[in-house]
Formats: structure tokens, C-alpha cells, sequence
């Protein structure tokens, strides 16, 4: 495991390098996209299991956290999808010019996803993308979002801040909230990758939804359910993890070996 | 202000980060060590640490915000050791390290949660330890604790349910939920119980010594709560408030409340709120050098 910040000097992201374990090195590499704000904190300790499972089946992973977020430089007031995809570029490069390696995945959770998959779409150059519970409608996650914080906040005898610019204690601002109101990863212009592995937790209308999308597209998609409940409110256990990088590694063997 | 990724400890298995200040002129300042909110990883909660570590730096201090063993990046120490001996252990090197790389000689804990429990129990062994910033924090006397324990439920029911009791939405959530029918038979059960069978002071002379021993030594504390759901400012009132009273000398620890937010202090202007008060007394208490 190795840390590094890396990226523009003046925006300088952080980042873990989880260095291929396995004499047998795959030539692919994995770059994970974290969820945006609470629930980079939930999915934090599922990354580095899967990170650190990943690695040892011979899988260079990239870790990182995006401007403004983690342990980045920058400040949540000054994100936007621009800069969080623009983020995920730089560590494609970074994993894969540093390595050496010919092929790059993306995993991407909850927002993570919609990022992995925008980024697929504008740059061509993503070989995979692996969704765990990805957002598929911007519009319905903030409704939820405000919901889930609307009652949160009254649980915990709290007093109500403005909660369009504070969304569970993240500095949301208006062209960020209408980005994300936008969004919704069943439209893109281009193919984000020709496979994507889509792992969820609930079977719910979404997959269904991206099913149907992307064979349209002629992607090719694999489904896997691992069951749990609302990984994206809580810290999920180490199982899920573990069951979730099992599906990947044996994806990305059936896929790209 | 910059900041740097640092391994250090035991077979350099601790992950931390290091923010340190655009110049060295106030080399005197105490050293800061935030510590782990619980199981929430170097950042905090809501990244409340990265922000709190900033304004810090900026404020001319050598932050380091770290993960015990076990937490985030750290990785996990197998030695089957008591975890609360191994934070202690951990804090140790922690400070080591920046004594050796930052020159700094004394330092400050910053913790939340269960990392204020780990500041207080470091102050209470170590005299390196110039200052203690404990941010809802629930640390009991060893003795005495279920007497203890039926104290602070009484005081947080009658908080809690003084507050919602013309609120529609808990009275839907009353009926709605037979979870709360339950809370509702503990908390008469906890109410009757302290008149049956409740002690003399006996169980509030531990911490009393406690409190006493850092006042000896001169160790400078900051108390700072949150009152919404969490306990632990029943548990400042249940146990702390006394004991600190009952102090022999001038020391007096500062205390704020900060109403209506939670126990992570969610609600940005909460987040806002608690770096000042943070910021301002770390300023006031160890003043910079003028330049």
C-alpha cells in the first residue's frame, strides 16, 4: 500500500496505491470511485477490503479521493461533477502510465457510478466499468437525500439548516445541485465501456432500467446481487465487501484474461 | 499550509496526515493529535477533522490526524493487546514522531466520541500532554457505573422527551413504533429507581480524582458538547459537572454546549461553530507569536 498525493500542484488529490499482490499480474488495473459526500464515509471501509482483496488476486487498484473531498486538498464549496470527473481522469492516467498497464476498469458506487459511467462516455478509454448500487436518476437521489436528512435531523433533535446548500453536512451549491439534478446514466452520448458489471444490493426498477439500456447499446453487462440493506445509510459489513470483490475478480478474469 | 501522507509506528503500519503551517515562527506552539471519532476514519466525521486540521495550521500549529490500528488505513495490530492500551500506545508514537520530525515538545489531543475518551485517558498518563479538547465525549469512572449509567438515562429521557412533547411527528412515532412504548416503561422505571435504592456521593469521587490529578499537573481542558441525541452531555451533567466543581484550587476546565445538533455535529452550521470555538480557544489558551 502505497500513499501519495498526486495530480495539478495546485489541486492535489490523495491517494492509495494497492500494488498487485500475485506473481500471475493482470494488465488490467482498477481505479475506484468513491460516492460523494456521507456516503464516501459508509463505502470507505468496503473500498479498502475490496482494494485490498483485489490486489491480492494479482489487481493493480487505485484508491482515491476526489478535490474537495477526504484527505485532497480543496474545499467542498469548490466541487463540481466537471472537477470529479476531471478527478477520475487524472487517476486513470496516473495508474495507468504508472504502471505500465494496457487496460483500465472503473468501480464506481452510488454517485461514484454516475461519475465512472460520464467519465467512460467523454474519454472512450475505459475498458470496464464495474456499477455497485450506482444512482441512476440525479433527480430522485437528491428527493431522497433531503428526505433521508429531513429525518435524520429530527431524530437527532437537530435544527433544520437550509437544506439545499447543506445535504447531511456537505456544502452543496446550486450549479452542483443542478448538475446533479440532471443527471441520469441511462442517457449517454457514447458508450462508456464495451463491459460493465452491475452489482446491487436490493433488486430494484434500475436494474432492470440499465439492463435494457445497455443492451441496446450492445454493451456487454453481467448481474450479480449481493444482498444488503441500504448499504449506501450505513457502514456495510466486511462480508458484502468480500462477496462484492469475489464477483469482480471473476469478471474481470472471464472478461479481460 | 501543506500537508503530507506519513506511515509511522510499529512496522510503520499507522497511516496518517500532516498539515503544518506556511512558516515555522511559531515553533513554541503545543503539537495538535486529532484523534479517531469512534470508527470514523483520519477525515471525521463530515470531513470535520481535515477542516478543523486547516484552520489549525493556519492558526500557525503541526497538525497530525491519524487512524489507530485497525481504523482507515492503519493496518491491524494482531498482538491481541487491550484496544485501549494500544491507542495509548498509538498516541505515544504519534507525538514521538512529531517530537523527532516537527520539533515540537508539547502537545494538544483533539478527540470526539471515542477519541475524546483516548485524549482523556492519554492526559491522564502522559506529560507531554500540555492540553485536552474532548468533543462529546463519555468517559465514566470505573466504579460506581450502573448507578452511573441509570443517572444519565433519567437525565436524557426527561431531556429528550421534554423537548418532543408537543411535537405531532413523536407522538406518531410513539404510537407507530412499540420501541418506544419500551423507552417510555425504562425511563418511568429509571425515574422511580434513584429514590429506592440511590447511594451517597461515593460514585462521583473517582472522577473528582481524576479531574484532580490533571489539575495538578496543569493540563489545560476544553469541554464541548452537543445537546440533541447523544448522551454525553448527560453524562457531563451526570458525573463531570460535579466532580469539576469540586476541584481544590483555580483550575477551571472551559465548558460550551452547543444546542440543537447532533452528535457529530452534522448541520454545517454546527461543523462552523464547533472549529471556532475549537480555534479560539487553542488561540487564546497557547497566543502566537507577533510578528
Amino acid at each position: 500500500m502505497e500513499l501519495f498525493y498526486f495530480g495539478d500542484p495546485a489541486k492535489q488529490l490523495f491517494g492509495v496505491y494497492h500494488a498487485s499482490q500475485s506473481q500471475q499480474k493482470s494488465s488490467i488495473g482498477l481505479v475506484m470511485c468513491y460516492p460523494i459526500w456521507h456516503e464516501y464515509h459508509y463505502y470507505h471501509r468496503a473500498y479498502i477490503i475490496l482494494a485490498k482483496a483485489l490486489s491480492l488476486a494479482g489487481i493493480d487498484v487505485l484508491r482515491f479521493d476526489y478535490y474537495g473531498s477526504g484527505d485532497s486538498s480543496g474545499d467542498d464549496s469548490e466541487c463540481s461533477m466537471t472537477q470529479w470527473c476531471r478527478d477520475i481522469s487524472t487517476a486513470v492516467k496516473e495508474l495507468k502510465y504508472g504502471c505500465g498497464l494496457k487496460k483500465i476498469c472503473l468501480l464506481g458506487s452510488r454517485f461514484g457510478g454516475s461519475l465512472a459511467m460520464r467519465v467512460g462516455s467523454e474519454s472512450g478509454e475505459i475498458d470496464g466499468i464495474v456499477l455497485w448500487d450506482p444512482v441512476v436518476g440525479g433527480r430522485e437521489y437528491l428527493r431522497d437525500l433531503r428526505r433521508n436528512y429531513h429525518k435524520f435531523l429530527r431524530f437527532q433533535l437537530a435544527k433544520q439548516p437550509d437544506m439545499k446548500c447543506d445535504v447531511f453536512g456537505y456544502n452543496v451549491t446550486e450549479p452542483v445541485y443542478n448538475e446533479i439534478e440532471s443527471t441520469n446514466i441511462l442517457e449517454f452520448r457514447q458508450k462508456p465501456a464495451d463491459n460493465v458489471l452491475l452489482i446491487e444490493s436490493m433488486l430494484t426498477k434500475h436494474g432492470k432500467q440499465l439492463a435494457n439500456c445497455m443492451h441496446s447499446s450492445n454493451i456487454c453487462l453481467s448481474c450479480k446481487h449481493v444482498p444488503d440493506n441500504e448499504p449506501w445509510n450505513r457502514d456495510s459489513g466486511p462480508a458484502t465487501s468480500v462477496q462484492v470483490s469475489k464477483h469482480i475478480n471473476t469478471w474481470i478474469a472471464e472478461v479481460f484474461r | 499550509m501543506k500537508e503530507k501522507a506519513i506511515l509511522f509506528g510499529k512496522n510503520g503500519s499507522l497511516v496518517g496526515i500532516v498539515t503544518e503551517p506556511e512558516s515555522h515562527n511559531n515553533d513554541h506552539l503545543p503539537g495538535i493529535i486529532l484523534l479517531n471519532a469512534f470508527l470514523i476514519h483520519r477525515v471525521g466525521p463530515r470531513r470535520l477533522y481535515v477542516k478543523m486540521a486547516r484552520q489549525l495550521a493556519r492558526n500557525g500549529h503541526t497538525v497530525l490526524r491519524f487512524d489507530f490500528s485497525g481504523i482507515g488505513d492503519s493496518l491491524v495490530e494482531n498482538d491481541c493487546s487491550d484496544s485501549n492500551e494500544r491507542n495509548l500506545q498509538e498516541i505515544r508514537e504519534a507525538m514521538e514522531w512529531l517530537r523527532s520530525r516537527a520539533n515540537v515538545s508539547k502537545f494538544i489531543l483533539i478527540g470526539l466520541c471515542g477519541g475524546a475518551h483516548a485524549a482523556f485517558r492519554s492526559a491522564c498518563v502522559d506529560d507531554h500532554i500540555a492540553g485536552v479538547v474532548l468533543i462529546d465525549g463519555f468517559f465514566f469512572p470505573s466504579e460506581g457505573h450502573n448507578q452511573l449509567g441509570s443517572q444519565v438515562s433519567n437525565l436524557y429521557f426527561k431531556r429528550v422527551f421534554k423537548t418532543r412533547l408537543f411535537e405531532w411527528s413523536a407522538w406518531q412515532e410513539l404510537l407507530s413504533n412499540p420501541q418506544t412504548y419500551l423507552s417510555a416503561i425504562r425511563y418511568i422505571i429509571n425515574a422511580a429507581r434513584p429514590r429506592i435504592s440511590e447511594k451517597p456521593q461515593s460514585e462521583k469521587k473517582p472522577m473528582q480524582m481524576v479531574w484532580q490529578k490533571l489539575a495538578d499537573r496543569g493540563i489545560e481542558s476544553f469541554l464541548i458538547y452537543s445537546e440533541g441525541r447523544s448522551k454525553a452531555i448527560d453524562v457531563y451533567h451526570a458525573i463531570h459537572e460535579k466532580a469539576l466543581n469540586a476541584i481544590v484550587g483555580t483550575y477551571k476546565p472551559s465548558v460550551e454546549i452547543i444546542p440543537n445538533t447532533d452528535h457529530v455535529f452534522t448541520p454545517r452550521w454546527s461543523q462552523e461553530r464547533l472549529i471556532n470555538l475549537v480555534c479560539l480557544w487553542i488561540s487564546d489558551t497557547w497566543p502566537r507569536t507577533q510578528v
